[in-house]
């Protein structure tokens, strides 16, 4: 593979996709997230403006506003040369802050033919109001672009092995809605770090128990704190042995944590190494800061080349997986 | 004159680090809890023991919501109790919850997979104003995180 990669230009009308030994692939990312600066609690806002850069760390409420807004992520995707995206409604109140179902409907909305939603939930008052969080739910995924479910056991402070919370997979199974769940530990504050709410192995009973349920492993388990791998090895263990598991190597490859691209591609190896490529969804975790989803797009492409992944390999990774197993149409080039 | 001329400039700033503080308040509640274990359950190991928050961020917004860690703690072995001082952090949420597990085998963790059930506890303070509390917890709920057991 020695063809030349060449992303979208950055002047003119976008030119969306990936072009790899002359062959331009389809891009879908598949983490995104939307909201408002006032959704995120103080402690929450104090962190991600001390990681924004100079001078937008003055600022930070006006750049995230304007980066997270419908027209900002747009502009991201355009930038990185990516047509479609998947945006996650949010209730984590504790930690990263609430982005409503509601929210993320008024984005798909704005730009039907670019946007999908992952629907979320309150769990956070289960005993009481668990059917009402479970109805909620089910509404917000009728709406035509809410495909999936967003949740994240660290972030929303329940246990990944606790049955009382397993309606929500029950649910998603019936309505065919894959299941995307934050893996490993998180930086943010507030999070839990226990090992019920962030190790993997802790998903298995729920991911026997609901076959027809898909589990999305987001971010493989890896351990945010320390920046190594963690759960990579229970992940690929899961996805060996269970067809409802897919994996999503998002955020762990981003330049601050993984500067030298070493952690992205063991990733990518493992995973192609024990034959799971079909299991792969791509996705980046943004938008973070401007400039992020292209460079995490750029990093992730050559990981992938770097590791022996095929052209049909790379396409299935980018969006292939993704239209298979959310059954929708990815826009051709 | 030179020292005299620092002490005032540090007492300044102290001043004005002083009023950044201002929005900090803090509750000591001496605090007593007694453990008892449910005779389901063998009784060994250590007690963990977590304090919380029994709102966050009162007042019905988006961002408010049960519960919220202000400590963790592991009792010395065999100990069935904790006597101390709590400090709850007013400026974050108000109210006090303590939660707790036993660690029947010594893994530090609550019921990792494969290992058998292991019990956990939560009750709330009733009354903060009189600075003092004494609770009693039965770990009786297997494999429970506090966030499933309260409100």
């Amino acid at each position: 593979m020695t063809a030349a990669l060449v992303f979208g230009a950055a002047c003119g009308p976008p030119e969306y996709g990936v072009l790899i030994d002359g062959r331009r692939i389809p891009v879908v990312d598949m983490h995104l997230h939307p909201g408002e600066w006032h959704g995120v609690p103080a402690a929450t806002q104090a962190f991600l403006a001390g990681r924004f850069p100079f001078p937008f760390n003055t600022n930070p409420g006006d750049l995230a506003d304007g980066i997270l807004s419908a027209e900002g992520i747009l502009e991201e995707l355009d930038d990185a040369g990516i047509h479609g995206a998947l945006l996650y409604a949010v209730y984590a109140p504790r930690t990263v802050g609430v982005a409503t179902n509601e929210l993320v409907e008024g984005y798909l909305d704005h730009a039907p033919s670019r946007f999908w939603g992952l629907a979320s939930l309150r769990v956070d008052q289960w005993r009481d109001a668990s059917q009402e969080a479970l109805d909620d739910l089910e509404a917000a995924l009728a709406h035509p672009g809410m495909i999936g479910v967003k949740l994240a056991h660290a972030h929303m402070h329940f246990r990944m092995d606790d049955p009382a919370y397993f309606g929500i997979y029950e649910l998603a199974g019936r309505m065919q809605k894959p299941v995307y769940l934050h893996t490993g530990t998180s930086p943010f504050p507030g999070t839990s770090r226990d090992a019920a709410y962030t190790d993997p192995v802790y998903l298995e009973g729920a991911i026997e128990a609901y076959p027809d349920t898909v589990f999305i492993l987001g971010h493989l388990g890896f351990d945010f704190i320390e920046r190594e791998h963690r759960g990579l090895e229970t992940c690929i263990d899961l996805a060996s042995r269970f067809e409802n598991v897919y994996l999503e190597p998002s955020a762990l490859g981003s330049p601050s944590g993984d500067p030298n691209g070493a952690q992205l591609r063991e990733a990518m190896r493992r995973m192609r190494e024990a034959g799971l490529v079909d299991r792969i969804i791509y996705g980046s975790d943004g938008p973070q800061s401007p400039g992020f989803v292209a460079e995490y797009l750029e990093r992730t492409v050559e990981a992938m080349r770097d590791t022996g992944y095929e052209v049909d390999e790379i396409e299935m990774v980018l969006s292939g997986n993704f239209e298979r197993v959310f059954g929708v149409e990815v826009a051709q080039l | 004159m030179r020292r005299a001329l620092a002490s005032l400039a540090l007492g300044g700033l102290l001043l004005a680090c002083g009023c950044v503080n201002e929005s900090y308040r803090w509750l000591e509640v001496d605090l007593r809890a007694d453990f008892a274990v449910d005779p389901a359950f063998e009784d060994g190991g250590n007690v963990h023991v977590q304090t919380h928050l029994a709102v966050t961020n009162p007042g019905g917004g988006v961002l408010s919501h049960p519960l919220g860690e202000i400590d963790r703690f592991e009792l010395l072995e065999g100990a069935r109790s904790f006597e101390g001082r709590v400090e709850v952090p007013l400026h974050r949420g108000e109210g006090l919850v303590v939660y707790a597990w036993l660690d029947l085998d010594g893994d530090g963790l609550l019921c990792a997979p494969g290992a058998e059930p292991e019990p956990a506890g939560i009750a709330e303070v009733e009354d903060l104003s009189r600075f003092e509390a004494r609770l009693t917890l039965e770990l009786s709920e297997p494999c429970r995180g506090p966030e499933a057991l309260y409100p």
